[in-house]
């Protein structure tokens, strides 16, 4: 039979790759209207609160360590929420993929392609997308080893332009405690980002405290886009919301990084590969919620499936990449409450041992 | 054909390769050159006529030249807002506007009697325009100011960013961009400052140049010329005058329009004799109306608290200690450390500034001769430190003065107390009957310290 596993310092990886997802563009700028520059707290909030869920992931692959989700879930809540949730799931990486795409469409239409329309872009992004998924994960995340180095270089490039550029502290502490929540709840849809794992839990290799790789790349990712919100923060301060791309504008904040013609073509190509990376990455959650919820379809039908749905949402519904920002704000957030802490709660419970005293080996 | 078949099918990637070639080879093939499709602006203008904003464009024009001379042209746009009326030229350039290489962009200081922020608003978020892209205001139209800058490179070889860029550099020594500008803006004191470049017409040419002659030549004979101001101030106080070697006034005269003429609706008739003067002074703004202009003296006393800004020279006269006799010495800040502190003392708000000066000497008159030691070496007796620190503190206070008239603190006295002293400082601003006249009520300590370099 075909190995489909991966290691867990490629989950590790993936798990960088989904931190940076949607949050190095355009959110730091968005969250700054709401909570000025105490966004850089409401990022580290949701963050900490995604590491709560990541430890949930650890608990329950100590305790189910080669069972799949679907067993878990059918096993403690029965068939129907079980398939309830891979529904809702399905949704939540759908809309994930549509927000990525979304944003870097616009970052890229206003940064090279400017003549390009949407559907031809997305020629080259969803044959890309689907090859990626039929493929299976264990391909696409070796891909990812592959070029995880050459993207943090990329992204530490950035961070060290953006240093030489930093203009001091970025003014703290300036919103209400209602501001604060009221923005890091607007914003949470683009976090929660580990229910990934959840999906793939079967298919994580783990040997002993071989979490450690996947909480150290997690922290990669986790420092990567907390540096760039403080030093978006810093350079930008009170204009931060005149400006949509956050790691294209801190490289490009000052006369000494300007001289070097166009330095923003490296945060252009780390974005895209990320781009490709996370897109792949959420749309393989959604073939996989499908294949959970329809059995007897494989995952080229998860594919074709996929494809439909998002064309005809993309197209219908969204649209303007305008649109999905303003549902990202308004109706998602409630999607995003489920999934990102509904969901990993209940699992938090199913984790736990079944009696008192039963200690399962820590895998971190 | 068999094999390629099955490789195709083997590596389906292939095939997603070769479907993307198919869709996009074309395009990229018959697609034009992109300097036939957009336009390269190095500078936008903006002015308002009656209801209208008019914004003109200097714009590079690539053709094959056997000369280092590159042509330019300045394009205008009407419109009701900035953002229509730079797509308007683009009409008249029969091209797409690419702003990616405008580093400058001007404002005329007519369009600065009422808030520019909303004038210039879509030049802050456009993505396409640098962040650092310097805002500088004129006395004329922006149009016109454009139109003379045109011929700069013509004349002298110098491009206007050049000259904007050298001015930043090292006359301003601040950032002055339109990114500053909505910093100062959006600020709680809404205070920011800009480059001020002027235009003169043939007659002030002549003056200028006539200017310029007089302030060499006071410069060689130890008068403050062009600075006569300080010069007076200098024998008020004992005697001693400064000036600033980078403080004279420098002209670009331009005998007749480049080859790249204007089109659209610009013109170039009767800009032929206009020339761009380049006198480094700044402009201030208070919520985005032009409350006053600095001299480049007074901006000097600004500078003084910045770190950035060395090389300065600064000239002491009537110097008589152990050494010298009578002399006229002339220094340069080749270091320099500044320290700001900010504290409250009994209620009152107190901005202290440890300024430490590394100076070498770089000239020296005893008389009408000049001194015959070696400068390199030179020491810096308390005579001499007490002068540079007289000299220097009275320049300082010369500045904060304009500053405390206009309401306008655009040396980061708020934004130091809001980081080291928010609560006190709010409490003090609640205190006051008019928070934003707090500069009168702050008590500024400068401290400087003298050393050889």
């Amino acid at each position: 039979m075909k190995d489909t596993t991966i290691s867990a310092r490629q989950a590790g990886m993936i798990c960088a790759v989904l931190v940076l997802a949607n949050k190095i563009f355009l959110l730091p700028s968005l969250i700054y209207e709401g909570a000025k520059s105490d966004g850089f707290f409401v990022a580290l909030m949701l963050f900490i609160v995604d590491l709560f869920v990541l430890t949930t992931f650890f608990m329950l692959k100590a305790k189910y360590p080669n069972n799949t989700l679907n067993y878990i879930l059918e096993k403690h809540i029965g068939k129907f929420f079980s398939k309830l949730i891979y529904i809702v799931l399905m949704f939540f990486f759908l809309f994930k993929v549509l927000l990525t795409y979304s944003v870097v469409y616009a970052y890229l239409k206003g940064q090279v392609y400017q003549d390009e329309f949407a559907l031809l872009a997305l020629i080259s992004v969803i044959p890309v997308v689907n090859h990626a998924v039929v493929t299976g994960l264990r391909s696409f995340s070796r891909t990812i080893e592959l070029y995880f180095y050459a993207i943090s270089a990329g992204v530490l490039i950035c961070l060290a332009v953006a240093l030489v550029n930093n203009q001091g502290m970025p003014y703290f502490f300036n919103t209400s405690v209602p501001e604060f929540f009221n923005s890091a709840f607007k914003h949470i849809f683009t976090f929660g980002d580990y229910i990934f794992l959840f999906l793939i839990i079967d298919k994580i290799k783990m040997e002993k405290k071989e979490g450690k790789q996947i909480l150290k790349f997690a922290g990669i990712g986790i420092f990567f886009v907390l540096s760039i919100f403080f030093l978006f923060y810093s350079i930008y301060q009170i204009t931060a919301f005149m400006h949509n791309n956050a790691l294209t504008d801190i490289l490009s904040a000052s006369n000494q990084s300007n001289s070097v013609g166009r330095l923003d073509v490296i945060a252009m190509l780390t974005i895209m590969f990320l781009s490709y990376f996370q897109l792949s990455i959420f749309a393989f959650g959604f073939s996989e919620a499908f294949c959970n919820v329809f059995h007897k379809l494989n995952r080229a039908y998860s594919v074709a499936v996929f494809d439909v749905i998002f064309l005809i949402v993309y197209v219908i519904l969204v649209g303007r990449y305008e649109n999905m920002l303003l549902y990202t704000r308004s109706w998602l957030p409630y999607l995003a409450l489920v999934t990102n802490y509904l969901i990993p709660l209940m699992i938090f419970f199913m984790a736990l041992p079944k009696k008192k005293g039963v200690k399962y080996e820590k895998n971190y | 054909m068999k094999k390629i078949i099955n490789r195709f099918k083997k590596n389906p990637m292939l095939l997603v390769f070769l479907v993307i070639l198919v869709f996009f080879a074309p395009f990229a093939l018959f697609s034009p050159g992109e300097s036939t499709r957009c336009s390269i602006v190095t500078a936008v203008g903006v002015d308002k006529l009656g209801e209208e904003y008019e914004v003109s464009l200097l714009t590079f024009i690539p053709t094959a030249n056997q000369t280092y001379l590159e042509t330019n042209s300045v394009v205008t746009g009407k419109g009701k807002s900035v953002a229509e009326a730079i797509s308007n030229a683009g009409l008249t350039l029969g091209k797409k506007v690419c702003l990616s290489h405008a580093k400058t962009t001007v404002i005329s200081t007519k369009l600065m009697q009422d808030d520019i922020a909303k004038d210039i608003d879509y030049l802050g978020r456009v993505a396409s325009l640098s962040e650092n892209t310097i805002l500088i205001c004129t006395d004329n139209p922006a149009k016109e100011f454009l139109l003379a800058a045109q011929t700069l490179e013509k004349d002298i070889g110098l491009k206007l960013e050049e000259l904007i860029s050298y001015n930043v550099d090292n006359v301003y020594v601040t950032d002055t961009s339109v990114e500053a500008f909505f910093k100062g803006y959006y600020s709680q004191t809404g205070s920011s400052i800009i480059g001020y470049l002027k235009l003169a017409s043939g007659e002030g040419e002549e003056k200028s140049q006539a200017d310029s002659s007089q302030g060499g030549n006071q410069s060689g004979g130890g008068q403050s010329g062009g600075n006569q101001n300080s010069g007076g101030q200098g024998e008020e106080s004992g005697g001693e005058s400064g000036i600033d070697a980078q403080d004279e006034v420098s002209g670009y005269s331009s005998s007749q329009a480049s080859s790249g003429g204007s089109s659209g609706s610009s013109s170039q008739s009767g800009n032929s004799d206009k020339k761009v003067l380049n006198s480094g002074e700044v402009v201030l703004i208070k919520n985005g109306i032009m409350v006053d202009k600095l001299s480049t003296e007074q901006l000097h006393g600004i500078n003084i608290i910045n770190g950035n800004a060395i090389d300065r020279t600064i000239t002491i006269e009537n110097v008589t200690d152990e050494s010298y006799q009578d002399a006229m010495l002339t220094y340069t800040v080749k270091n320099k450390r500044v320290k700001i502190t900010t504290k409250f003392e009994n209620g009152h708000p107190i901005f202290r500034i440890d300024v430490i000066l590394g100076l070498e000497l770089v000239e020296g008159k005893e008389g009408e001769t000049n001194i015959r030691t070696n400068t390199e070496l030179s020491d810096i007796s308390e005579e001499v430190a007490g002068k540079v620190e007289q000299f220097l503190k009275s320049r300082f206070q010369d500045t904060l003065k304009v500053l405390r008239k206009n309401k306008t603190d655009v040396i980061g006295v708020t934004q130091k107390f809001e980081r080291e002293n928010k609560k006190e400082f709010r409490k003090f601003l609640r205190s006051l009957d008019d928070p934003d006249d707090f500069l009168n009520f702050m008590n500024f300590e400068l401290v400087i310290k003298v050393q050889p370099d």
